[in-house]
């Protein structure tokens, strides 16, 4: 019985050194499916802010990044914000407007306060908001009082969040953050004879659904290099609807295709947005050897949060699935 | 036979000199009216002096001529009623001092008159009392001041006896709220001093912040209104507050009717007007003025400085100015375009509420 009880004991100790020697494995898993994170630093130009919170400013802009990023974090799921560190950096700035330089020189005259965002990637041209406002303050109330720091962030995030425009901000700024640097074709035979071209099934993000939280209605950019026959192949910006978490079929076409269970899922766009300019899906389809498809990047266009809640939406039987089934 | 003797001889024979005599008797009374008139007129004199000069002496100056005058008609009275040897004793006694000695009186008090004078500071309508300290006197060529004379109570006027000169002596004269100036003293006369007839007013200042620094005034917001002395390369704190409005350094006063005006077009240049609440709330905060009382009384060539500083340590706004004699003058303060920092020892905390 003593002996028994120490062969257990034995085995719980190697389960557990098990454990912490997989533990930085798992955490690279992990750190593959992640979202993107994108760092949210605040600025502050407008000069009454400037003026008051003088030797305070890196608290309160700290204060407001936090507030931001948390609100970003909920809102546009299909990233990860922080304030941490990161090489994706998302500038908020808290600026006056006024459409005369004299009234921008001077701390009296009333202004709009606004926020405007910048985007900045390694090794790409920084994005701001260019033909769109992030209103906060109209020119009435220029004359706000500041006091504190958590006041005046609660007051911006109450406030100025709700004036974003959303879609604007997806499809302006948040659109040129790359989900994933591929994603899979699944093509497939058309069903029944005869045998022709195999046909496009869709395209699985290799992130879960649930960790993007993307519902269906949200937009994703496919950017492809198509083959061409005598020239460079084609990059393509194509649009694909994203349809929710990837159910496998009983009898896929390929094994790997369980692979991408749970991922998301999307399928050519029969009406892309007219927000910005697609490329067609022909030549994709003309191309004879389907392997020869690169898909260079996936991009979320048009972003529908999931109605149910990001963590509610997990597939039937995720649990059970490959590495893309669970968060 | 022998003359008899003539009724006017005397006993020796001798004829008595009628004319002398005469001139004696008539000579005698007029030195006694003269004496007497200057004694008279140097009691009222010595007594109007002590009054005037020192505070005290017979309280009515009429009354005292008066009695002189009442001796005078008593003496003449007496001369008509009286009979030949009590008028005699009296005029022995009036004619024994001798006209020189009165002479060598009025020769005394004219000397002590002409050297010695007084200034009386009474205080203004508006202030209740001046105390002893606070008005100061003293020579032109000395820096002690010269304390006044006691008094009985704190309502009377405050006297300085100085000494003067027959053609009069220059002193400084400093009454609070008011220029520090030079008077100058002359003898019997002295100088009375009714400080906001004769003084010119210590000159006041109305700082006004800009909107934007007033803004930073309100409740809350932490920032606080600093005036400071620049004297060369060395600057002194004069007062803080933290209301917001705008401040009266100084004496308080009226603001003049047509300063809101040229408020509302400074107002209009800066585009404030644009919100007509941010109009309306900086007009109200320069109309109503918090008043600040500096340490000691601002006088003319003295250079100010004046600042907003924000919640965060920064000099939002600013203004230097170097006073005139104009006894009030507007200084609109100017916000910085970029915030200057303030070191931290040199910022200012709030003055407890009163």
């Amino acid at each position: 019985m003593s002996r028994a009880r120490m062969m257990y004991r034995k085995v719980l100790w190697l389960n557990a050194i098990a454990c912490c020697l997989l533990w930085p494995l798992r955490l690279a898993s992990q750190e593959s499916l992640a979202r993107p994170v994108v760092q949210v630093i605040f600025h502050v130009e407008a000069a009454q802010y400037k003026a008051h919170y003088f030797d305070r400013l890196d608290a309160f802009s700290n204060e407001a990044a936090k507030k931001l990023a948390a609100r970003f974090r909920v809102d546009f799921a299909f990233l990860d914000f922080t304030t941490d560190p990161k090489p994706i950096r998302m500038h908020v700035i808290l600026a006056n407007r006024s459409a005369s330089d004299t009234c921008m020189q001077n701390p009296d005259c009333p202004k709009e306060t606004v926020l405007r965002l910048e985007l900045e990637q390694p090794g790409l041209a920084t994005l701001p908001n260019k033909d769109w406002i992030w209103g906060y303050l109209e020119l009435k109330d220029y004359a706000i009082t500041l006091s504190e720091i958590a006041a005046d962030t609660e007051h911006l995030e109450g406030l100025a969040y709700p004036k974003l425009d959303t879609s604007r901000f997806v499809i302006d700024l948040l659109s040129h953050v790359q989900l994933a640097p591929t994603g899979r074709l699944l093509w497939e035979q058309p069903a029944g004879p005869p045998a022709g071209k195999e046909q496009l099934a869709g395209v699985a993000v290799p992130l879960p659904a649930t960790l993007l939280c993307a519902d269906q209605h949200s937009v994703l950019v496919l950017r492809s290099e198509i083959p061409q026959k005598f020239t460079q192949p084609l990059k393509a910006d194509l649009a694909v609807d994203a349809q929710g978490p990837f159910i496998p079929p009983e009898n896929p076409p390929e094994e790997s295709w369980k692979n991408e269970s749970g991922n998301l899922f999307g399928v050519p766009a029969a009406e892309p947005p007219t927000s910005r300019k697609w490329d067609r899906w022909d030549p994709m389809f003309a191309v004879e050897d389907k392997k020869q498809i690169r898909v260079t990047g996936v991009f979320m266009h048009a972003y529908r949060k999931m109605d149910t809640g990001c963590a509610a939406a997990i597939p039937p039987g995720a649990a059970e699935l490959g590495p893309g089934g669970g968060q | 036979m022998p003359n008899p003797p003539s009724p006017t001889s005397d006993e020796n024979g001798r004829k008595p000199d009628s004319g002398s005599n005469t001139a004696k008797a008539s000579g005698e009374p007029r030195r006694v009216w003269v004496s007497a008139v200057l004694l008279a007129a140097l009691v009222v004199t010595v007594n109007a002096w002590t009054t005037r000069h020192l505070g005290w002496g017979l309280e009515n100056p009429f009354g005292i001529t008066s009695i002189a005058a009442g001796l005078g008609l008593a003496a003449t009275l007496g001369e008509k009623f009286l009979p030949e040897e009590e008028r005699g004793a009296l005029r022995i006694s009036l004619a024994r001092i001798p006209l020189a000695v009165v002479a060598g009186l009025w020769i005394v008090f004219g000397t002590i008159a002409a050297t010695r004078s007084s200034i009386v500071v009474f205080s203004d309508a508006k202030e209740s009392s001046l105390s002893n300290e606070s008005v100061i006197l003293t020579r032109m060529d000395s820096v002690n001041s010269i304390p006044p004379a006691a008094r009985s109570s704190k309502d009377e006027p405050l006297r300085f006896e100085v000494p003067t000169s027959p053609f009069g002596r220059p002193y400084r004269l400093k009454v609070p709220g008011y220029i520090e100036q030079i008077v100058e003293v002359h003898p019997l006369t002295g100088l009375t001093v009714l400080p906001d007839r004769d003084l010119r007013v210590s000159p006041s200042v109305l700082f006004r912040p800009p909107p934007s620094a007033l803004q930073e005034l309100s409740l809350g917001s932490g920032g606080k209104f600093q005036i400071l002395e620049l004297a060369g390369k060395t600057s002194r704190p004069l007062v803080v507050s933290c209301q917001k409005s705008s401040f009266l350094l100084g004496r308080e006063q009226e603001i003049p009717s047509g300063w809101p005006e040229l408020w509302k077009l400074e107002l209009d240049i800066s585009g404030v007007t644009a919100v007509s609440s941010m109009t309306s709330a900086a007009l109200l905060g320069w109309h109503h003025y918090t008043p600040l009382r500096p340490p000691r009384d601002l006088t003319p060539d003295m250079v100010l400085e004046a600042r907003v500083i924000s919640g965060g340590n920064a000099i939002i706004a600013r203004a230097r100015v170097r006073l005139r004699k104009d006894p009030l003058i507007d200084v609109p303060l100017v916000a910085e375009s970029t915030p200057k920092a303030l070191p931290p020892k040199e910022v200012p905390s709030c003055p407890a509420p009163e």
